[in-house]
C-alpha cells in the first residue's frame, strides 16, 4: 500500500528521531512527577499526614502500646502549635 | 574558646563535599561551567541594575510595575547568592556534619528532623503576616521609590540576616528563645527586659491590625457578612477535624475554603437586602467591641473548634492569595501611576504624619526588617532543622520571600490613581467629612480626584464609599482588585474581587489576633506564675479567664481609642507598632552581635552590628519624634497640650468636653508606653555594649554557651 504524504515524513521522523514516539508519555510522567512532589509536599506541610509519620514512627521504636488515637493525636498536635508564637505581623 | 570549624560548605570557591564529583569533571569542562556561571550572575546583575535604574530615575511617564518585579527579583537573587553565601560559610561557618538538635534530640513531637522544603514551608507560613502588605500601602504616601528601595535593601542587608542568625544561634543552642539567649549570652537584666519587651511589643501590634480591620469593614454589610461567617464555617471545620475527620487537614480546608467563597459571593445579596443589610452595617465602635469579644473567646475556647481551623484556612488563602498576585502583575503588567517621590516627603502627610527619615521605616518594617520573626527563628523551626546548612534556604530565603510580598502590595497600591489612593486612606480629620471637601483638598495637592469619580468607583466595588478608609486594606483590595479583574471577569467581577482582598485581609489579621491574644496569655501566666501558683497554670480556668482578659483588655483599650480618634487611628497606633517591631529586630541583632563577638569572629560583625546600628537610629530618632516633635500631628505631648489649649480658651463645645479630655489622656499614654519601649531597649542596648566591652579589653571570658559539637549521623546529602 502506498503510503501517504504524512506517514511517510512521520516515518522520517521516527527515523532521523527515534525517541520522539516517547515525548508524549514522558512528558505526561513528569508532570505526574512533579504534581505528586507537590501533592506530598502540601501533605506534608499543613500536616494532613501527621497522623501517619506518627503512626509510621511508632512502629518502627517498637512502642506499640500507649498509641495515640487520631482524634487525640491531632488534639494535641494543635494545642502544642498554639501555645507559642506561630504566626507573625 | 569556641573552636571554629571552617567547613565553608556554601562558597563555591571553596573544597566542597560535592568536590569528588567535580573531580571527575574535564578540567576544560570545569572552566566551561565556571564561565557559563559567571556570565549568568553578571547577567542577573546587570538586569537587577536596569531594574533599580528603571525605577530609580523614570520620571516622566507613568512605569510599568514588571521594573519592580525585575528589579527585586533580581536584587534577591543576588543577595541570596553571594551575601547569605557569605554569611553562612565565612561569618558563622555553617557545618554540615554537626548534628542538629532535631538529631540529638529528636522526640518525634518538637524536636523531629523535617525535610528542608517542608521546613521553609511551615517557616514561611509562620513568618508570613498582614503587615508587609499593610506597611508598604502606607508608605506609598511618600511615593513609590523610598518604600520599594528599603523594602529591597532592608530586606537583604537585614531583615533576611537577622532571622538567619537567630536561628543559626537558637539551632546551636538546642533551640532556645531569644529571651533565653539574650539572659545567657548577654546578661540577666537583658533577657528580663526582652521577654517583657515581647510582651508589650505584641499588644500595640494585636490593636494596630485590629484597627485595619475596623477601618475596612466599617459600614460595610458586605465585608462584615463575609468576615462573620469566617466563625461558623472555622467552628465547621474544627468539629469536622476533631470528630468526623481527625486530622484531615486538607479535606476540611478544601470545604472551607469553598464555603468561604460562597460566603464573598453571597455577601452582595445580603448588601442588597434592606433588612439583612442594616443587620451587618456596623459603626466602628460596634466592630472594636465584636472583634475584643472574638478574641477573648478565641483565646479562651479550646484551639481546636476556632483558632487552629482558622490558621488553616487563612494559611491557604494568603499562599493562594500571593501566586494569584504575582500571576496577576506579570499578566497584567499595569502601570504604576504614583510619582516616584511626592510632596509628602516633607512630613505633612495625610495618613500618617512625619518624614521619610525615620517614618517611611518605621511604617513598612515587617516586609524589610520584622523583629516578630525573632520569636519565630527561635522558636519551632531551628527544632525542626535536620542540617546546619539547611538554615541559610530556610531563614534568609522565606524572608526573601516574605519582603516580595512586600514589593507586590506596594504594586498594588501604587497603581492606582494617586487622588484616589489618597482619597481611600486619608482620615477626614485631615481632609475633610464630605466626599466634596476631601475631593477638593486632595486634588489641591495637586492630584485630581472627583467625588464623582469616588461615588463611581465605590459603585463598582459594592460599597457605599471609599472615602476616610484609612488602614490601608481597602486600598489594597481596590489594587488588586484591578489587577485581578484585568485577569479573569472584567469590571462585573471587580466587585466580587474587591470584597475577597478584604476579606482575605481581615481573615489573616483575626488569625494573627487569636493566635497573638494566646501566645500573651501564655506569656502572661508564664509571668503571673512567679508570684502566684495557680495564675502559672494554663489549663486552671479561672487563671485563662483572667489573663485572657487582662491581654485583650490592654489591646482592646488602644483599639477603642484608636477607633475614636478623629486623624484616624493609624496615624498614631501604626508607627507606635513599626517602632515596637523595629525595637524587637534591634534586641535580637544586638544579641546576635553579642554571639557573634564571643565567636571571635569580629572582623564580620557589622553583619549584625550595621543593621543594628541603622535601627537604633531609626527607632531612637521615631521615639523621640512621636514624643517630643512640636507639631501636633507628629507629637503625642504637643498634640495633648493643643488639646489642654483649645479646652483652656473655650474652644470645644460642652457635649465634647469629656471626649477630648480623653484624647489628651491617650495621647499621654502613647507617649509613656513610647518612652517605655524605647528605655527597655536602651537597657538591652546598653547591658550588651558593656559586654562588648569587657569582651574585647579581655575582663570577661567569652563563655559561648553552644551545646557541644556531636558528629551527624545522617549521611551525607539528607
Amino acid at each position: 500500500m502506498r503510503k501517504t504524504k504524512l506517514e511517510t515524513r512521520n516515518s522520517k521522523l521516527g527515523a532521523d528521531w527515534p525517541w520522539i514516539g516517547s515525548l508524549p508519555l514522558f512528558a505526561f510522567r513528569v508532570s505526574l512527577f512533579v504534581f505528586s512532589r507537590v501533592w506530598h509536599w502540601i501533605r506534608d506541610v499543613s500536616g494532613d499526614n501527621a497522623y501517619e509519620l506518627y503512626l509510621q514512627r511508632q512502629r518502627e521504636e517498637d512502642a506499640g502500646d500507649g498509641l495515640l488515637s487520631a482524634e487525640e493525636f491531632y488534639r494535641r498536635r494543635v494545642e502544642r502549635k498554639y501555645s507559642r508564637p506561630s504566626r507573625c505581623c | 574558646m569556641n573552636v571554629r570549624q571552617p567547613t565553608d560548605t556554601i562558597l563555591p570557591t571553596t573544597p566542597t563535599f560535592q568536590d569528588h564529583r567535580r573531580a571527575e569533571v574535564e578540567p576544560g569542562q570545569h572552566t566551561v561551567r565556571k564561565l557559563l556561571s559567571i556570565l549568568l550572575w553578571v547577567g542577573i546583575a546587570l538586569a537587577g541594575a536596569a531594574g533599580l535604574g528603571a525605577i530609580a530615575l523614570e520620571r516622566a511617564e507613568p512605569i510599568n510595575a514588571t521594573w519592580f518585579i525585575v528589579a527585586a527579583v533580581c536584587c534577591y537573587l543576588v543577595g541570596y547568592r553571594f551575601y547569605s553565601a557569605f554569611v553562612a560559610a565565612r561569618v558563622l561557618a555553617l557545618d554540615e556534619s554537626r548534628a542538629t538538635p532535631a538529631e540529638r534530640l529528636e522526640d518525634g513531637r518538637d524536636f523531629v528532623p523535617t525535610n528542608k522544603w517542608v521546613l521553609m514551608g511551615h517557616h514561611f507560613a509562620a513568618i508570613a503576616g498582614p503587615g508587609p502588605l499593610i506597611g508598604p500601602t502606607l508608605a506609598a504616601q511618600f511615593g513609590y521609590l523610598p518604600g520599594t528601595l528599603w523594602l529591597i535593601v532592608g530586606a537583604v542587608l537585614g531583615g533576611c540576616v537577622q532571622d538567619f542568625i537567630v536561628l543559626f544561634g537558637s539551632i546551636r543552642r538546642n533551640g532556645k528563645s531569644l529571651g533565653q539567649m539574650a539572659r545567657e549570652e548577654v546578661s540577666k537584666l537583658s533577657g528580663m527586659v526582652a521577654l517583657f519587651a515581647v510582651l508589650a511589643i505584641m499588644i500595640i501590634l494585636l490593636a494596630a491590625v485590629a484597627l485595619v480591620v475596623v477601618n475596612a469593614l466599617k459600614a460595610s454589610p458586605w465585608g462584615t457578612f463575609t468576615l462573620a461567617m469566617t466563625i461558623p464555617i472555622a467552628v465547621l471545620m474544627g468539629l469536622y477535624l476533631r470528630f468526623w475527620r481527625p486530622g484531615r487537614v486538607l479535606e476540611a480546608t478544601a470545604i472551607g475554603v469553598a464555603l468561604v467563597v460562597f460566603a464573598v459571593v453571597a455577601g452582595q445579596w445580603v448588601a442588597a437586602s434592606p433588612s439583612w443589610s442594616a443587620a451587618f452595617t456596623l459603626s466602628g465602635t460596634a466592630l472594636a467591641l465584636a472583634i475584643i469579644i472574638y478574641g477573648f473567646a478565641a483565646s479562651a475556647l479550646p484551639v481546636w473548634l476556632l483558632l487552629a481551623p482558622r490558621d488553616y484556612l487563612s494559611a491557604f488563602i494568603k499562599l493562594g492569595v500571593v501566586f494569584i498576585l504575582a500571576g496577576g502583575i506579570l499578566f497584567v503588567r499595569p502601570e504604576v501611576h504614583m510619582p516616584a517621590l511626592t510632596r509628602f516627603a516633607d512630613g505633612t502627610g495625610p495618613i500618617f504624619a512625619g518624614g521619610i527619615f525615620p517614618f517611611c521605616f518605621i511604617t513598612i518594617a515587617c516586609g524589610a526588617v520584622s523583629g516578630f520573626h525573632s520569636l519565630i527563628s527561635s522558636g519551632t523551626t531551628p527544632k525542626m532543622i535536620t542540617r546546619e546548612t539547611h538554615a541559610r534556604m530556610i531563614g534568609y530565603g522565606s524572608m526573601l520571600l516574605e519582603s516580595f510580598v512586600g514589593i507586590m502590595a506596594m504594586i498594588a497600591a501604587c497603581v492606582l490613581q494617586p487622588g484616589v489612593y489618597f482619597a481611600i486612606n486619608s482620615p477626614a480629620g485631615v481632609v475633610g467629612a464630605t466626599a466634596e471637601a476631601a475631593t477638593a483638598t486632595i486634588s489641591s495637592w495637586g492630584f485630581p480626584v472627583s467625588a464623582a469619580t469616588m461615588e463611581n468607583l465605590a459603585r463598582l466595588v459594592g460599597e457605599e464609599t471609599l472615602l476616610n478608609r484609612a488602614g490601608g486594606a481597602p486600598s489594597l483590595a481596590v489594587g488588586m482588585a484591578q489587577i485581578f479583574s484585568n485577569t479573569l471577569g472584567g469590571e462585573a467581577l471587580l466587585a466580587v474581587w474587591y470584597h475577597f482582598a478584604i476579606m482575605f485581609e481581615a481573615l489573616f489579621i483575626l488569625t494573627v489576633l487569636d493566635a497573638g491574644t494566646r501566645v500573651g496569655r501564655f506569656m502572661l501566666q508564664d509571668l503571673l506564675g512567679h508570684f502566684s501558683k495557680p495564675l502559672g497554670r494554663t489549663g486552671w480556668y479561672p487563671s485563662i479567664l483572667i489573663t485572657s482578659a487582662l491581654i485583650v483588655g490592654a489591646w482592646g483599650h488602644f483599639l477603642y481609642q484608636g477607633v475614636k480618634d478623629p486623624l484616624g487611628g493609624i496615624n498614631s497606633l501604626w508607627p507606635l507598632f513599626g517602632i515596637a517591631n523595629q525595637l524587637l529586630a534591634t534586641v535580637a541583632l544586638v544579641v546576635m552581635t553579642t554571639i557573634l563577638i564571643k565567636m571571635d569572629t569580629l572582623r564580620y560583625v557589622w553583619v549584625t552590628l550595621a543593621p543594628a546600628v541603622w535601627l537604633v537610629a531609626v527607632t531612637m530618632t521615631a521615639s523621640f519624634q512621636k514624643i517630643f516633635s512640636p507639631l501636633p500631628r507628629v507629637g503625642f505631648l504637643a498634640h495633648a497640650r493643643e488639646l489642654s489649649q483649645q479646652l483652656a480658651s473655650g474652644l470645644i463645645p460642652a457635649a465634647q468636653v469629656a471626649e477630648t479630655q480623653r484624647l489628651i489622656l491617650n495621647d499621654q499614654l502613647n507617649a509613656g508606653v513610647t518612652a517605655l519601649l524605647a528605655s527597655l531597649v536602651l537597657i538591652v542596648v546598653g547591658s550588651a555594649a558593656w559586654e562588648w566591652l569587657r569582651l574585647l579589653s579581655g575582663q570577661r571570658v567569652a563563655d559561648l554557651q553552644e551545646t557541644p559539637y556531636v558528629a551527624t549521623q545522617f549521611a551525607e546529602g539528607d
